[in-house]
């Protein structure tokens, strides 16, 4: 394999566009056999049509100024505020996005306030309820166990220590 | 008169100076949509629609690229745009089980310069991908640097770069072979 096309191949299965872009610049853009598998300017231009050949650009001009005519006064060809009317409308969805979003947040937190946990509900309301600890090992050892109820309250709370 | 003051003066309704920008523009433009096209009505089209949308947004032109690129790369968005509908059209004939003989905007590219029997310019370019011909002819033809290529493309400039190097082998290819055949 030649090396032009070593090269060709290395820059193909390359994964970043940087590291490919580094390569050319570093050794394609030096190197006199890599740069001459490459069209020069000139070989490129004789490669693409240019300016002259490419159309009318008279009856271009008239197609266009016949529609800018058509579309619009010449007046609004000062599309600053139409350019800018965009933002505002982007700014205007976006807060009313957030608001219908913190609204939503808003009911949400309220309505899980409103609404007890079961677990507590069941305590307090069922007077059949209740808590169970079988055991608490701390090192596969049986542990200390304490637990309070707060009298104007339906938190319990269980204080493990290791025994001695 | 620079880009900034014949866009400030376009924006204050100056007459004449949009035709200004179009008399500088137009042939860059044209050149570009039939290279990427290879289809000359369709270019003028697309060149036509881009001009159009350049007019009606040019107070979104800031300044931080030339005007010449800001242009082209509405131009080079249209063709794409053209050549998606195309390629959405060809494949809708495909399914109902047609096919595609012509119709307007699909004939292939007409030849540039003459007929002769050698492969064509416009040929050459059919190796090419879309963003390649572009790449290509704003190197050759507006001698635009990689970043500026980059700004047109909607891309890296590293990306730019590769993707310029691979059309400028792919042309010196299809020279060789042409040279090799003759």
């Amino acid at each position: 394999m030649r090396h032009t096309d070593r090269i060709a191949v290395f820059i193909r299965i390359l994964p970043f566009a940087r590291w490919k872009s580094a390569l050319i610049r570093r050794h394609v853009g030096r190197c006199p056999e890599c740069g001459g598998r490459l069209a020069t300017i000139e070989e490129a231009r004789r490669a693409i049509v240019h300016a002259d050949g490419a159309g009318d650009s008279e009856r271009l001009r008239s197609r266009v100024e016949a529609s800018i005519v058509a579309d619009a006064a010449p007046a609004a060809c000062a599309t600053g505020p139409a350019a800018k009317a965009a933002p505002a409308w982007r700014w205007a969805a976006a807060t009313a996005g957030i608001f219908a979003a913190a609204v939503a947040v808003a009911a949400l937190v309220f309505f899980l306030e409103m609404t007890p946990p079961a677990t507590v509900s069941r305590m307090g309301g069922d007077e059949s309820a209740q808590f169970r600890l079988y055991y608490v090992k701390i090192g596969d050892e049986p542990a200390q166990t304490f637990v309070f109820k707060p009298h104007d309250s339906d938190v319990i709370i269980v204080w493990a220590g290791k025994t001695h | 008169m620079d880009d900034s003051e014949i866009v400030a003066a376009c924006l204050r309704g100056e007459k004449g100076a949009f035709r200004r920008i179009m008399d500088a523009h137009a042939g860059s433009a044209l050149a570009l949509a039939f290279n990427v096209l290879r289809n000359r009505q369709d270019a003028e089209d697309v060149c036509q629609e881009a001009f159009v949308q350049a007019y009606r947004h040019l107070g979104r032109f800031d300044g931080r690229a030339k005007l010449r690129t800001w242009l082209l790369t509405i131009v080079y968005r249209r063709s794409l745009d053209v050549l998606k509908r195309k390629r959405r059209f060809r494949l809708a004939v495909r399914l109902a089980g047609r096919e595609v003989i012509g119709g307007p905007g699909l004939e292939e590219a007409d030849p540039v310069a003459g007929s002769d029997a050698r492969i064509l310019p416009s040929r050459w370019l059919e190796v090419l991908t879309p963003r390649e011909r572009t790449a290509l002819c704003l190197w050759a033809d507006e001698g635009l640097t990689a970043a500026e290529i980059a700004g047109v493309l909607g891309c890296a400039a590293a990306t730019a770069r590769v993707t310029l190097f691979n059309a400028r082998r792919k042309i010196k290819a299809l020279m060789e072979n042409a040279h090799a055949a003759h």
